[in-house]
């Protein structure tokens, strides 16, 4: 009788624990949201840093340099001249970007313009996929003080 | 005892803002002499946001930074009741303010030490409170702080609970 009621307990346990997993699982897929059709799967390598500079009479070419890290490290990866408002340069991610833009104001200052910013990967799970999407660089190097 | 007496405790979270500039923060307050309504207060705000400011480097050299800006401060709190919901209060610290700029490391550049203005500076806050409930109130006023880079009164607002 023992050997019958210790299987009946057993029973009744395992039936227990299946079904809570089975629950488990079911709310899971409730959870669960499929991937949208624009998914990119494979995780992209590089993105955009999109600099915005100014171009004015004092400055017809503004001497431009793009850096790996802080600029003082001096890793540069840029030394252009720019003769237009803007550049976007196709850079590796998951790497953050320091620019400096030179200028001449009206007097004969000269003003260096620093802004950094990072190329990351975004990451999002979905039941069926893991889609990337690209959060780009963003670096405003135009001049706020000029002098007139 | 009066109510400061039994809720010693107060927690505000703060907005001092001017022209192109805001910085977000909260202050913790201890009543020390309920019945002078004094307390002490402990406080940290920062701008959230690279704002473009210019700072001298060399002779006739600026560099145009993307700052952002903090503000540590300890010091005095007092209120003036002026009736059973309205509160006059000034207050006085005495502070710390630190900035990171966006691209730098804070290193030399062609000789130039591009470290970040740094510094001591007082945070003086005045204004009026109103007091919701028993618990809720509403601070507005002015401010004054010595952010290095940009100076000035600031507006201040601030919404706070006392336990």
């Amino acid at each position: 009788m023992n050997i019958f009621r210790n299987i009946f307990v057993f029973c009744m346990i395992a039936a227990i624990i299946i079904n809570s997993g089975c629950e488990e699982l079911l709310n899971a897929d409730d959870d669960c949201e499929a991937a949208p059709l624009d998914c990119i799967g494979s995780r992209p390598t590089e993105g955009q840093l999109i600099i915005r500079s100014t171009i004015n009479a004092a400055n017809s070419q503004v001497p431009l340099w793009v850096y790996r890290g802080d600029f003082e490290n001096n890793d540069l990866v840029l030394d252009t001249m720019l003769s237009v408002n803007g550049l976007t340069l196709i850079l590796p991610v998951d790497q953050y970007y320091s620019v400096v833009a030179k200028y001449i104001q009206a007097d004969g200052d000269t003003v260096y313009a620093v802004d950094g910013d990072d190329i990351e990967v975004d990451e999002d799970d979905y039941c069926d996929a893991t889609c990337f999407s690209l959060d780009n660089g963003h670096i405003d190097v135009t001049l706020k003080f000029p002098k007139r | 005892m009066t109510y400061e007496g039994k809720h010693k405790h107060s927690f505000y979270l703060e907005m001092p803002f001017r022209a192109a500039d805001f910085a977000i923060g909260g202050t913790y307050r201890y009543s020390i002499n309920s019945e002078k309504f004094l307390g002490i207060t402990a406080s940290f705000f920062g701008r959230p946001f690279g704002k473009s400011i210019l700072v001298q480097h060399g002779r006739r050299t600026y560099f145009q930074w993307k700052e952002y800006r903090y503000v540590l401060a300890a010091g005095l709190d007092k209120k003036f009741w002026l009736n059973n919901r309205w509160d006059a209060f000034i207050s006085a610290s005495a502070g710390y303010t630190f900035a990171d700029y966006r691209g730098s490391g804070e290193g030399t550049f062609m000789g130039m030490n591009l470290e970040t203005k740094d510094g001591i500076t007082p945070v003086i806050n005045v204004g009026l409170s109103y007091k919701f409930s028993r618990f809720v109130f509403l601070r507005g006023g002015f401010q004054y702080t010595d952010l290095k880079t940009v100076r000035g009164v600031r507006i201040y607002a601030g919404l706070g609970g006392q336990l």
